[in-house]
């Protein structure tokens, strides 16, 4: 069951009827058993014993934790259950990664081959997990309450609409929230179901109609060369914005139908001016959960303060910094194992961005002084070139992501400097696109809503909400927007085809 | 400790971390309101607040603060 099939919004449909038909006290088994339902039709029945050692492990550790005086005994309590639903992540996820790291550096030494597994993972493993995580550690060191009823500790640690692709939550700013008694708001539910329609508009006939565009240069490298390169990549991040945000949309709008407000994972990261702005935000849940749960422990361990103290003393105040690149490094390889079980995740996902955020740390406080000295500090147009950069950058990383392999993301990268033919790569995109992209229409279509989503991005940035600019509409022209929309959906929508590109991480 | 007492230490830390004898910090400051605090400078505060109060934050407290007045009240909590 996707979340752009007709047969979900009848599930959602039925949930929320019965949902806010029923007494306040017992709506959240309606969302127990809409998330199990979700999670069993989407997961292979292998899968389900995984999901039970998931959750009954941190149900009982979290419940131990209540029992237990010994410091010591808490902690070993707390390292096994982290060390178990790492594990379950690691061998469902990862265990392909390895065996082909191993296979490559024997195969050198002409040593045997290991053959690779083919399993099921649950639906949301990657985004579920994380949330688990964050639960058993803020328990643990006594900043979340420890939830005694483990159906609702099911229900918050797979709560439906976040299985699809998250955002990953932390239960003092969501847990409650599943549980409210909240009442039925007309203009809640009206600009829920708003925020579907943009998103499955953002998916159905931007996304899916530049993934046409991308999937078909990114599989002809021997054409597109030079300056294509780029325009390929530009049109992937274009695709996988409108794709992954446009499901943000639809899961924040879903959730919103039942009373529910969840934490929102863009805002307007294309304006970004630097890298470190773009990842705060772009994916901003999981960027936090990295810096809570992985870089700052380490920055904080002893070990480090030590290596602080040391670099300090031998670099002088600049010297103290380079603890916090080495946290990064971690954080940022831990950011492209997320993404998946491939090198190219961590070169292009991880480390690239890595590497140039802390070029952009270092180099600040010149940059910082040439922007003084020149007056450029506030200027629209270098502000606009700044943007550029960032995108440009992004972009380069974003290749190996879409690559097929880690080899195949530097042959592109190289070919970016290759000479590159002007007439027969536009001819074969006309050729083999233009049908299956819809025509002149669609290409108005597709242009009208990118501005759309620019000038959203640019009331974002400047922290309005567009939400709050519809609303404010007279109703004849909300309503008249409102069926503009869903009829662009129906007659623009590519229905039938590809899956979100983050549902199943 | 007395609350004008716990914000002249409080204010001897942020100048020194983030090397700015200008900062007076009061309950309501956060990471907005001066310029260098940032994630990694974040860290660097909460390792020199210890130092100086004598305490231990954990990471769960560590990573909830969301002013200076959580982080007092958590100091005075720890010193009671």
């Amino acid at each position: 069951m996707e979340i752009t099939q007709a047969s979900f919004y009848l599930f959602i449909g039925l949930s929320c009827l019965i949902y806010w038909l029923i007494q306040p006290k017992f709506r959240w088994y309606v969302l127990l058993i809409d998330s199990v339902v979700f999670c069993a039709v989407n997961s292979h029945f292998s899968t389900y014993i995984f999901v039970l050692v998931n959750v009954s492990s941190v149900y009982a550790a979290t419940m131990l934790f209540g029992v237990v005086e010994n410091v010591k005994a808490k902690k070993a309590i707390v390292t096994v259950t982290l060390l178990l639903n790492v594990g379950i992540l690691a061998y469902l996820k990862y265990l392909n990664l390895f065996i082909d790291s191993i296979n490559y550096v024997s195969g050198r030494f002409g040593g045997s081959v290991l053959n690779r597994v083919s399993w099921y993972a649950p639906i949301g493993l990657s985004f579920y997990t994380l949330t688990l995580i964050s639960y058993l550690l803020d328990t643990y060191w006594g900043v979340a309450s420890v939830e005694k009823n483990p159906l609702k500790l099911l229900l918050y640690l797979l709560y439906f609409p976040l299985l699809v692709s998250g955002p990953i939550l932390r239960e003092r700013e969501t847990k409650h929230r599943l549980f409210e008694s909240v009442e039925f708001d007309h203009k809640r539910a009206v600009a829920a179901v708003r925020r579907i329609a943009w998103g499955l508009l953002k998916k159905m006939v931007v996304a899916d109609r530049l993934a046409l565009v991308v999937s078909f240069m990114f599989s002809n490298p021997d054409l597109y060369k030079g300056l294509w390169v780029l325009i390929a990549g530009f049109a992937f991040i274009i695709e996988l914005y409108f794709d992954f945000s446009g499901c943000m949309d639809i899961i924040i709008g879903i959730s919103a139908c039942f009373g529910i407000e969840l934490p929102e994972n863009f805002k307007a990261p294309f304006l970004s001016k630097s890298m470190q702005e773009f990842w705060q935000r772009w994916h901003i849940t999981l960027g936090l959960w990295l810096r809570d749960y992985i870089m700052n422990p380490i920055l904080k361990s002893e070990p480090m303060r030590n290596l602080a103290g040391h670099c300090k003393k031998a670099f002088g105040k600049g010297g103290k910094k380079i603890p916090s690149y080495i946290a990064m490094f971690v954080l940022w390889t831990a950011m492209g194992l997320w993404h998946g079980n491939s090198w190219k995740y961590i070169v292009g996902e991880g480390w690239w961005f890595w590497l140039i955020i802390v070029l952009e740390q270092v180099l600040e406080p010149s940059m910082a002084s040439f922007r003084k000295r020149h007056g450029l500090e506030g200027r629209k147009w270098y502000g606009f070139l700044r943007i550029c950069r960032v995108l440009l950058l992004y972009n380069i990383g974003m290749l190996f992501f879409r690559a097929e392999s880690l080899a195949s993301s530097f042959e592109m990268v190289k070919n970016i400097f290759a000479p590159m033919a002007l007439r027969s790569p536009a001819a074969a995109l006309y050729d083999n696109l233009w049908d299956g992209f819809g025509g002149l229409y669609a290409v108005i279509v597709v242009l009208f809503v990118f501005v759309l989503q620019i000038l959203c991005d640019i009331k974002t940035y400047k922290g309005n909400s567009m939400q709050e600019t519809v609303s404010a509409f007279p109703t004849p022209i909300r309503w008249a927007l409102y069926f503009i929309l869903m009829l662009t959906i129906v007659v623009f929508g590519m229905f039938g085809k590809s899956a979100f590109i983050y549902f199943g991480f | 400790m007395n609350n004008e007492e716990l914000y002249t230490k409080l204010n001897e830390v942020f100048r020194e971390v983030f090397d700015d004898e200008s900062i007076t910090v009061t309950n309501v400051t956060t990471a907005d309101d001066i310029e260098d605090w940032d994630s990694l400078e974040y860290i660097n505060l909460i390792v020199a607040i210890e130092k100086k109060f004598g305490i231990k934050f954990n990471m769960g407290e560590v990573n909830s603060f969301k002013n200076v007045g959580e982080m007092a009240g958590s100091i005075v909590s720890k010193l009671a």
